[in-house]
């Protein structure tokens, strides 16, 4: 699968290449909206991230070049400003995601292999790992086709966790992933553990191997 | 006191200074000339006199003009020759019962060869009277003068001031945070023309300041975000790296905790200035209910794992009129703040009444309330806090135009939103 980067900050750009990499993505990167549009315009990409503020223009502009050449679809647009209007306007012109900086690499990647995911099997939205199978659409989970019943909040730490498999994803990725847009982030990660042992328990129960590795006080890494 | 009043009461303590030292000047500047102008007399009267004795033959006919002309009083004269003296004295007048001052001029004349000493006076009109006279005389004069005086003022502060009181009146009622510029009204006065120019230049300098400073918030806050993000992503980079230690992953977790709190901090740093730059402005109508369960439900896991029971109290939902976006961060800011710092085991109220939001938890007094509401207040702050919570929802509510007050009682925290400003001024205690 191939993603185009497309962020001026190099050090940005090296980072999410190589978190990116470990999922099996094939990456280029392109500095300048300029470099951006030549690379669009030879090769046809899975996902884009997009930066709206490059040096040489707004990356909103790519995005209008690439919806006039319907290539807008898995454009997730990354950006320092929380602007309510760049957000509205790069949804309406066809941008999958809006993500504010500074975000987490997981929460990127969870993002991205949702919009790959919705692009990719179109139809088919049941995502399958040895005898767990999570229906996106329906938003439920099951084990060997037993449904296991999950609250809200553990499917969505289910879900964070598998779309970053084999990546460990610190708590404070978890903690940000999980709280409202507009709940403040408390330090404390007592409920994250609360939920971790809540999945765990019920999955172990459902008769589903322990994929969910704790790496000391630092995160989870679900393990395929 | 008024600029008017000022000037009338120098006016009135100059013109009363005035009129005491100018009547004695005035009584003996009169005086002086009156009695001037009587020796005069005296003397012309004496020319006459000597005229018309030329005409007297007999002793008889001099002592009968003697008695017809009570002025003039002859003698034979004691010693020769009589020089000419004038003098003052007074006689008492049965008539009138009271001592009149007289004005006399003594010479000696001759008539027939014979020597005579000769008394001419005129009576002087009573010092009394002359001073009474003179001092009503200011007395009115004062009185006009001051009327006048405050007429004119009046008037003139009316019509000269008028563009004065103008300028001060939009000087009142400009706001930094609001007004883009400042119009002051013309005057044909230059003193105000100056004023204004002044004042013009004034505000625009500190407009300008303001706004640099703003930008500033917004630019560095902006600026910022791609440091963090870097930063962020190295750091979960390190942690796929193999192997970990338990040491290292300590560190790095210690790490991830502070660039989260440094990445909050500037969050609401920004979210701070946007709400002060008005980029939250459209509204649209929202049910408080609405927004309060669903927020409380953001929240519920961490009261739950503070033991902390969030109750709502609401008799009827309320809807109001404010920006969707700013109105959920104010809610959120009023449950997490009250989930900081409320006592572990203890009851989160929230009170829904008519226009009113009370969100009340248990603790311990603070020292200083009145600071609550400030960006870093050092006492409502607790190292989870970024400090700039409440410092928000202050200016949500400023924006807003809703009133937030805090008030201690019953050892409990009061925050109570009121979404008319101008209602409930007073809260009891």
């Amino acid at each position: 699968m191939k993603i185009l980067i497309v962020e001026d900050e190099r050090e940005l750009a090296k980072s999410i290449v190589q978190y990116l990499r470990q999922e099996s993505y094939v990456c280029e990167v392109a500095y300048s909206a300029q470099q951006a549009t030549e690379k669009i315009a030879l090769h046809d990409y899975d996902c884009i991230l997009l930066d709206i503020n490059l040096p040489d223009g707004n990356g909103l502009t790519v995005l209008e070049t690439l919806k006039i050449d319907g290539k807008a679809d898995g454009v997730i647009i990354i950006s320092a400003r929380n602007s309510l209007d760049d957000k509205i306007k790069g949804l309406n012109l066809g941008a999958d995601d809006y993500l504010v900086k500074p975000f987490h690499l997981s929460e990127l990647g969870a993002r991205i292999s949702a919009v790959i995911r919705r692009k990719r099997f179109g139809g088919n939205n049941l995502l399958l790992l040895h005898e767990l199978t999570i229906d996106l659409l329906g938003k439920v989970v099951s084990v060997n086709e037993t449904l296991v019943d999950l609250t809200r909040k553990e499917y969505d730490l289910l879900l964070f966790l598998v779309s970053n498999k084999n990546r460990v994803v610190s708590k404070n990725a978890i903690a940000e992933h999980l709280s409202g847009d507009v709940a403040e982030v408390f330090d404390n990660f007592d409920f994250i553990y609360a939920h971790m042992k809540n999945l765990k328990k019920k999955l172990t129960e459902a008769g589903c191997a322990d994929y969910i590795k704790t790496i000391y006080g630092l995160g989870y890494k679900f393990e395929v | 006191m008024k600029l008017l009043k000022r000037t009338v009461k120098n006016y009135i303590l100059y013109s009363t200074l005035l009129l005491v030292v100018s009547t004695p000047l005035f009584y003996i500047a009169i005086r002086q000339l009156f009695i001037h102008e009587m020796e005069e007399e005296l003397f012309h009267h004496k020319a006459n006199f000597n005229h018309i004795v030329k005409q007297l033959e007999t002793e008889k006919e001099i002592q009968f003009f003697q008695l017809i002309n009570e002025e003039f009083k002859l003698s034979e004269a004691k010693t020769w020759p009589v020089s000419d003296s004038v003098y003052t004295y007074t006689q008492y007048d049965s008539l009138e019962g009271i001592n009149i001052p007289f004005r006399a001029l003594r010479t000696g004349i001759q008539i027939q060869n014979k020597n005579y000493e000769l008394i001419i006076r005129e009576s002087i009109v009573g010092n009394t009277r002359l001073v009474t006279a003179i001092v009503a005389i200011q007395v009115v004069l004062l009185i006009l003068m001051l009327t006048g005086f405050v007429l004119i003022n009046r008037k003139l502060s009316h019509e000269v001031w008028g563009p004065f009181y103008k300028i001060l009146d939009k000087l009142k009622q400009y706001k930094i945070d609001e007004d883009t510029f400042i119009s002051l009204p013309h005057s044909s006065t230059a003193e105000f023309r100056d004023l204004s120019k002044a004042i013009v230049l004034l505000v625009n300098k500190s407009r300008d300041a303001y706004l640099n400073q703003k930008e500033f918030t917004e630019n560095a806050s902006h600026e910022l975000q791609t440091p963090i993000a870097i930063f962020r992503s190295k750091l979960e980079l390190l942690i796929q790296t193999t192997p970990l230690t338990k040491e290292q992953a300590e560190l790095i977790s210690n790490l991830l905790d502070t660039t989260d709190r440094i990445a909050r901090l500037n969050k609401n740093l920004l979210l701070l200035s946007k709400i002060e730059n008005r980029q939250f402005i459209a509204t649209d109508e929202v049910s408080v209910l609405v927004v309060l369960n669903r927020t409380i439900e953001d929240y519920q896991q961490l009261a739950f794992t503070r033991e902390i029971n969030i109750t709502v109290d609401a008799a009827n939902d309320l809807v109001i009129k404010a920006n969707p976006i700013l109105f959920e961060i104010l809610i959120s800011n009023l449950i997490s703040n009250a989930l900081r710092y409320a006592t572990f085991k203890t009851d989160v109220l929230i009170k829904i009444e008519k226009e009113t939001l009370t969100v009340l938890n248990n603790g311990s007094p603070l020292k200083s309330p009145e600071k609550i509401f400030n960006r870093f207040n050092q006492e409502s702050r607790s190292s989870q806090g970024s400090g700039l919570g409440l410092a928000i929802l202050k200016k949500i509510c400023e924006v807003e135009n809703f009133s937030i007050h805090y008030y201690y009682s019953n050892s409990r925290h009061h925050f109570q939103v009121c979404f008319s400003a101008n209602s409930s001024e007073s809260i009891q205690n």
